[in-house]
């Protein structure tokens, strides 16, 4: 339980629900609110450097969920098709397995992407996606500026992105 | 440079920028997101490129988490240009000739959902599931905790197989599900069949059969379609002890969920549909499972309900 930041959420209340509306909760805003309620309700006591950012973070994770879950349950739907076609007479697997073919060959450009971007850039990318180390931590791990990093964190998404976009 | 070009630019700046736990500019953050609707889905198209290079980062090899002969990770290999020629970069991906082993993690925290796919199998992970997995040996999976449904294509020659604690679960072309927490392991298959310990006991269950040998409650049967319904924040059940009903709950709602020891064996029977509203999902909880609900400090306990105890 939480009383200071349950006190914080209601405060800031229609700034959170702007910024739900505003990641593409859509008519869920409302929805996303109360899960914001119930996951503040159930985090730890203790001092919070900066309550508000605190709620903004908590609030951008659980959107990042939704289109995390949303993005996943248009794959498992063609991982389904897939799996399942020979089955189902008279429904084409053509798309689905289009699809799975689509996915394959993104992630091949997705790692040559990678491999072209060079030793470090690749460590500090999947330091920070996969570690989930801040920058700072990076920077000391690698005994490299954290200007460098950054600019390294940002050309692996610019690479990744291209990757994505680009059709070959 | 376009504006296509700066928006997405400023998005990659943004989700950069958060990756900072000091990150605070949140009113910025609200300002630009407002600005133009095309701002949140190039945001939003940074994020999916991070998730989508998660698995390729994953593959990197480095630093075992268990003791093997030190080893140069093979990209910088290629990138030194030592002995691979820069031609047969594109040939070596994923599935790299390589027996070492390379296990790797995925995780997810309570209440989250997440997919892996594998060349050989589909694995839905539950929430607040450990699952270990090999990138040089794609036949195998360790579920350390929590639950998993698998989609398992079949090879003859390869069976799939899951450790699970001193258990090995292995598949004869199958979607299987299997939960492990503290109080044991549960099997359960929709499609195909699995041989349960095939170096021991080897109990071959077929389509719509459960193993579980979490209460040594011996076999259960559920319905095939049931199997895996937690990805739809669906729960059901045929004479299942409250004990794994509330662990089973705990996982999919991300709240500390238990059965007190004086209902924990008391049967249920029926399905649970947790997705809309929790809080209601709660209120709701005690009647549906003829137990009382209590509440303390986020932790929720079943219990008897109050009148049982005059």
């Amino acid at each position: 339980m939480n009383d200071g930041l349950q006190a914080i959420l209601l405060a800031n209340r229609a700034t959170l629900l702007r910024f739900v509306a505003a990641r593409g909760a859509g008519d869920e805003a409302e929805d996303v609110l109360q899960e914001l309620w119930i996951k503040v309700s159930a985090a730890p006591t203790g001092p919070i450097a900066n309550p508000l950012s605190y709620l903004f973070r908590a609030a951008e994770n659980l959107m990042r969920d939704r289109h995390r879950a949303h993005r996943q349950a248009i794959l498992r739907d063609a991982a389904w098709d897939e799996s399942h076609s020979a089955s189902l007479p008279g429904i084409s697997d053509a798309p689905a397995g289009e699809r799975v073919l689509i996915a394959r060959e993104e992630l091949g450009r997705i790692e040559a992407a990678l491999a072209a971007l060079g030793d470090r850039a690749r460590d500090v990318f999947r330091l920070h996606r996969i570690e989930g180390l801040a920058q700072r931590d990076i920077a000391t791990r690698l005994g490299v500026s954290l200007s460098t990093v950054e600019s390294d964190m940002r050309k692996a998404y610019r690479a990744v992105l291209d990757a994505r976009e680009s059709p070959e | 440079m376009t504006d296509r070009g700066d928006i997405r630019e400023a998005a990659v700046g943004w989700v950069t920028a958060q990756a900072d736990p000091a990150f605070a500019d949140w009113d910025g953050f609200l300002a630009w997101l407002e600005a133009d609707p095309a701002h949140a889905s190039a945001y939003e198209a940074v994020l999916a490129a991070g998730d989508a290079a998660d698995p390729v980062l994953r593959a990197l090899p480095v630093a075992d988490p268990v003791p093997a002969p030190a080893r140069r990770p093979i990209w910088r290999r290629q990138a030194t240009g030592g002995w691979l020629a820069a031609g047969i970069v594109g040939a070596i991906g994923l599935g790299y000739a390589n027996l070492r082993p390379a296990p790797f993690v995925v995780e997810t925290g309570p209440g989250e959902h997440r997919t892996v796919t594998l060349d050989t199998a589909t694995i839905a992970l539950n929430g607040d599931t450990r699952l270990v997995l090999d990138h040089r040996n794609p036949h195998h999976a360790t579920l350390d905790r929590g639950e998993a449904l698998f989609d398992v294509k079949h090879d003859e020659a390869h069976p799939f197989a899951v450790k699970v604690g001193d258990d090995e679960v292995q598949d004869v072309g199958t979607r299987f599900d299997i939960t492990r927490d503290p109080a044991g392991t549960r099997v359960a298959v929709a499609e195909g069949m699995v041989v349960y310990n095939p170096k021991a006991e080897a109990v071959r269950l077929g389509p719509g059969q459960t193993l579980d040998a979490r209460q040594a409650a011996g076999e259960l049967r559920v319905a095939t379609s049931d199997i895996g319904s937690w990805r739809e924040d669906r729960l059901s059940y045929r004479q299942a002890p409250l004990s794994v009903v509330a662990a089973d709950l705990a996982r999919g709602l991300g709240l500390p969920i238990d059965a007190a020891p004086d209902v924990a064996d008391k049967p249920f029977t029926g399905v649970l549909a947790y997705g809309g509203d929790k809080t209601q999902f709660l209120d709701r909880l005690g009647p549906l499972l003829d137990v009382g609900v209590k509440r303390d400090q986020g932790r929720v306990t079943l219990t008897r309900k109050a009148d049982d105890r005059l």
